[in-house]
């Protein structure tokens, strides 16, 4: 009657006897859904769990003195504690300070009638394109005691001694809440906006004033996204390197970060056990966070009166003060935006630093100087666009592949695979970077001085992004697509590419570019574990800026800026509107 | 052409049977509908036919090919069972056109290109909708849609189709029309279908049998007309159609057989085949099948039920009643609306015996049972 039902059961009705489960085994294998999994699981588990194995034996199980020896020498570190105290500083410091600068621009495009609300919008999530190691270097060159922008003008106008020191930490401050206010204006102005008018019409409607009404009915609903978002910053503002490594090293400051990198790493002999606990502590405060964020999100639905329903709330009639708040976001754009970019461009054409910009003195030759084949600017440059595309397109693979399962395959692996995905987000560059030093430079696998170390490195670290952007496209497709393709006679591999595929192609592109984008621009891992020889763009840019190489480092800045939306620009026009020409 | 046969089949999602050792057989040819409200294991069971879940335990066998049997280890994969399934959502691929969504069946069964385009235009021309070959699936209605996703199901000729409530998502009138279509579609290429629906008006109209699942369980299978006049189950009674349930215990069997219904002094005449006196359980009595008089004191019989009534809704042709017994317990009662009743009036009962049916078994409902589609139900414990 049918051939092809009859040739699939015969294999299996007529298995020979000998070891039945082995052959069962192997047979699965073969079937592409069991091996899918087979491959998704592995690749992870080693991917994350064999660089964690080996921090912990690398804080607690390492050395001859076992645990308590290691403890010892951990009390007696010089500086250790001052750098505990300075990031506790920091991170309480820039939780207010991102909130101040984010919160007045949530309200400004939200609920008034500011002029520009759009280009403030816009602007407001500039710093996220930004990485914050072009931030920090862009305000040193700014800001810094003698040579920076502003103390020059200030001494041409006829201050004594420098007017602003970014090299302190209140500067520090400044920066860290500069570039990590977007994730407060993004959390919290996506609760605002989705809240339902009525809400507040009726407390005014009820006689309750604005600022009352602000008080006890918008404040209180805004207050889970509120606390999120200051979780966030708060953790980080612990994980951050670039800044910190920028702004606060020359004048002494370290936070764990820098101190694992300086006193650690960098230290002669390397002391990696200290490295491996410090890095433990930071994994176990970062897991705290996440879990206090994830506990206030899931409560976040219990605010059933935000909603996709409902009218937009109305705006507040500023009048003449809108010009007021106006001015507010122009100088949070000029700060976070127009100066750094200026003194950015400015160093990198002018022939000399510190050279009023005219026509005459403006120049090409960084550029050529910077990118000349014997330093190697250029080679890093290379590095990180290979480690990039590989990287991001590797990561995509394997997520692809995550997700597929952890959405689909409803079992015992999906669940794995999830906790198993979530584990980098609790380590940031550093602690990725020291559990990568242990990893690989014991045999079996001792890829460390090589370009694949970094790649290793990169993956792992990515992958919960991958799964976020990737998975969430993934869990949007009705599975009937897939079962209705099945019942047409595709096995999973036809269906994979012939309906799974191009319905989660521009999620799948999304996180590719996202990969890409924060894989191009890597520090906070790739300083721990370059060479000299496996340099990257940003190892580089720190390399130039140690070096007072301002042309240089601006160079390499403006190039990094340029790739990256180069990039963002050519994938979107490829792919990016043929992948959503279709409504769902 | 292949019957479908379930051998006790068997499927449990965690502690909680979905489907409890079912068998079954889907005859060859004919369309038959699986009826039963949510959660009563018939889309669990549709699963396994169409092999996107694995039974627990249990078989599945095409004609004479075991599709499914986990003691065997066999378990031949969807694509390898020539199935044509249309689904609840349609599953029209949103990224293919209408004729690549239509001809993605012959493609995968490596049809030529000229060849699949003529079997796809004769397939969309069945659901007369060959104008929209070039669309894309957002650019049709709900109705449109869910013709393309029954010719993307046909054009392969498969040996067995699969409906899992295919005409859920479309309006009232909609669905008629699509109904119609459906029936004529099936008599005209005759292959073995599966109707899964909660909607007994489409199961009736649709299919020569329905199997009535609950519980994970086969309650009744049968012709419309055998489970409309003879369920074997007060939940197939109340599932299909409404009916009112009252406690009873048969007096008299064949040929004339009688039942005492708790509360009420006069026995009632009904149908009760191959039960003998002193059988306990309930008497399902329709709707239609109670009629109403007006109580004239003196001039009504001694010994009629009166009833006042409670609730009286006019629909043109009909009218329905709501009526309280003395005892508070209620019944639903339709009538022709040539002389309605008003509310409050007090009214003559007599029940028609073709439309009394005794079920034994149940004396009272299970506990803990909720019985759809069946207000008129006395709840349990009144009768007493």
């Amino acid at each position: 009657m049918n051939r092809i039902m009859a040739a699939a059961l015969t294999p299996n009705a007529t298995a020979p006897k000998v070891k039945p489960w082995l052959l069962r085994t192997v047979g699965k294998l073969r079937d592409p859904a069991t091996l899918i999994i087979t491959v998704a699981v592995l690749t992870t588990s080693f991917l994350v769990l064999y660089p964690v194995f080996w921090l912990f034996y690398g804080a607690f199980i390492y050395g001859q003195g076992g645990f308590a020896q290691a403890l010892n020498e951990f009390w007696h570190m010089p500086g250790l504690a001052r750098a505990f105290w300075n990031t506790l500083i920091i991170m309480i410091g820039t939780v207010p300070a991102a909130f101040l600068i984010a919160m007045p621009l949530v309200w400004i495009t939200s609920r008034t009638n500011t002029p520009l609300r759009g280009v403030i919008e816009l602007a407001a999530l500039l710093p996220f394109i930004t990485p914050p190691l072009i931030g920090a270097v862009a305000w040193s060159l700014l800001a810094a005691p003698r040579t920076g922008v502003i103390n020059e003008v200030a001494r041409y106008l006829g201050a004594h001694g420098p007017v602003t020191n970014i090299y302190s930490m209140p500067g520090l401050i400044f920066v860290m809440g500069l570039y990590l206010s977007p994730y407060v204006f993004l959390t919290v102005k996506a609760v605002m906006d989705r809240m339902d008018a009525s809400l507040e019409e009726a407390s005014l409607i009820a006689g309750g004033g604005i600022w009352r009404t602000m008080r006890h009915i918008v404040l209180p609903i805004c207050m889970p996204g509120i606390l999120s978002a200051a979780i966030l910053v708060f953790t980080r503002a612990l994980e951050e390197f670039a800044i910190p490594g920028i702004l606060g090293t020359p004048s002494g400051i370290y936070t764990i970060t820098t101190y694992i990198f300086y006193q650690a790493i960098s230290y002669t002999p390397p002391r990696y056990e200290i490295a491996a606990l410090l890095a433990s502590f930071i994994m176990a405060a970062t897991g705290i966070g996440l879990w206090l964020q994830a506990r206030l999100l899931g409560g976040r639905q219990k605010f059933t009166t935000i909603s996709g329903k409902g009218h937009p709330p109305r705006r507040m009639k500023l009048g003449i003060w809108r010009y007021v708040t106006l001015a507010y976001a122009l100088t949070y754009i000029l700060l976070a935006v127009v100066l750094p970019y200026a003194v950015l461009i400015y160093a990198a054409f002018i022939r000399r630093w510190g050279e009023t910009p005219s026509l005459a003195n403006l120049t090409l030759r960084h550029f050529a100087a910077t990118f000349s084949p014997d330093l190697d600017a250029a080679s890093g440059f290379t590095h990180s666009l290979i480690l990039a595309l590989g990287g991001a397109t590797l990561a995509t693979l394997l997520t692809l592949l995550v997700s597929f399962v952890i959405v689909r395959a409803r079992a015992f692996a999906g669940q794995v695979l999830d906790i198993l995905t979530s584990i980098p987000l609790m380590m940031p560059g550093p602690v990725m970077a020291v559990a990568m030093l242990w990893a690989y430079i014991h045999p079996p696998f001792q890829l460390y001085g090589t370009l694949w170390i970094l790649l290793l490195a990169y993956m792992t670290h990515y992958i919960p992004y991958g799964v976020r952007t990737i998975g969430s496209s993934v869990r949007q497709v009705s599975v009937e697509f897939e079962r209705a393709a099945s019942v047409c006679g595709a096995n999973e591999i036809a269906s994979f590419r012939d309906v799974l595929f191009p319905l989660v192609r521009s999620g799948v592109l999304a996180g590719w570019m996202l990969m890409f984008v924060s894989m191009i621009r890597e520090l906070s891992a790739s300083i721990f574990l370059f060479v000299p020889g496996t340099e990257t763009i940003s190892v580089s840019l720190v390399e130039r800026w140690q070096e007072a190489d301002f042309s240089s480092v601006a160079v390499l800045s403006l190039t990094l800026v340029a790739v990256s939306l180069t990039v963002i620009i050519i994938v979107r026009r490829l792919f990016g509107r043929s992948a959503t020409h279709f409504e769902r | 052409m292949a019957a479908i046969t379930l051998n006790r089949l068997r499927k449990q999602f965690g502690p909680i049977p979905a489907v409890r050792d079912i068998s079954v057989t889907f005859e060859d040819g004919k369309m038959t509908s699986v009826l039963g409200p949510s959660g009563c294991g018939k889309t669990t069971t549709l699963n396994m036919i169409a092999g996107f879940v694995a039974p627990d335990s249990g078989s599945i066998l095409f004609g004479e090919t075991v599709v499914a049997d986990p003691a065997r280890h066999i378990a031949v994969p969807s694509y390898k069972r020539q199935l044509g399934m249309v689904f609840q959502s349609y599953a029209l691929w949103p990224h293919l056109s209408i004729a690549e969504n239509v001809g993605y069946g012959l493609k995968m069964r490596g049809v030529g290109r000229a060849e699949r385009e003529r079997i796809v235009r004769r397939s969309l021309a069945r659901v007369r909708l060959e104008a929209f070959i070039d669309r894309f699936p957002h650019e049709l209605s709900g109705g449109q849609q869910q013709r393309v996703a029954l010719a993307r199901a046909i054009a392969y000729a498969p040996q067995i189709l699969l409906f899992d409530e295919p005409l859920s998502n479309l309006d009232a009138q909609l669905r008629e029309e699509m109904r119609d279509e459906l029936k004529a579609l099936h008599s005209e290429i005759g292959v073995t279908a599966v109707y899964v629906t909660h909607d007994q008006a489409e199961a009736m109209s649709l299919s020569d049998t329905i199997i009535v699942m609950g519980q994970g369980e086969i309650l009744q299978s049968g012709t419309p007309r055998q489970l409309y006049e003879e369920p074997a189950d007060i939940r197939v009674a109340s599932f299909i159609g409404k009916t009112n349930l009252l406690n009873a215990a048969l007096i008299d069997g064949s040929p004339h057989p009688r039942v005492q219904v708790a509360g009420i002094i006069a026995t009632i005449c009904c149908r009760a085949p191959g039960y003998a006196a002193g059988a306990v359980g309930s008497l399902s009595i329709r709707p239609e099948g109670i009629r109403l008089a007006p109580w004239r004191d003196g001039r009504t019989p001694e010994g009629t039920l009166s009833a006042h009534v409670s609730i009286a809704t006019y629909l043109g042709e009909t009218c329905h009643y709501e009526l309280r017994l003395g005892d508070g317990r209620r019944l639903e009662a339709h009538q022709p609306a040539l002389h309605p009743f008003a509310v409050g009036d007090t009214v003559a009962i007599e029940f028609d015996p073709e439309h009394c049916y005794f079920i034994a078994g149940h004396e009272t409902l299970p506990s803990g049972e909720a019985i759809p589609s069946c207000e008129t139900t006395p709840r349990r414990g009144t009768m007493q």
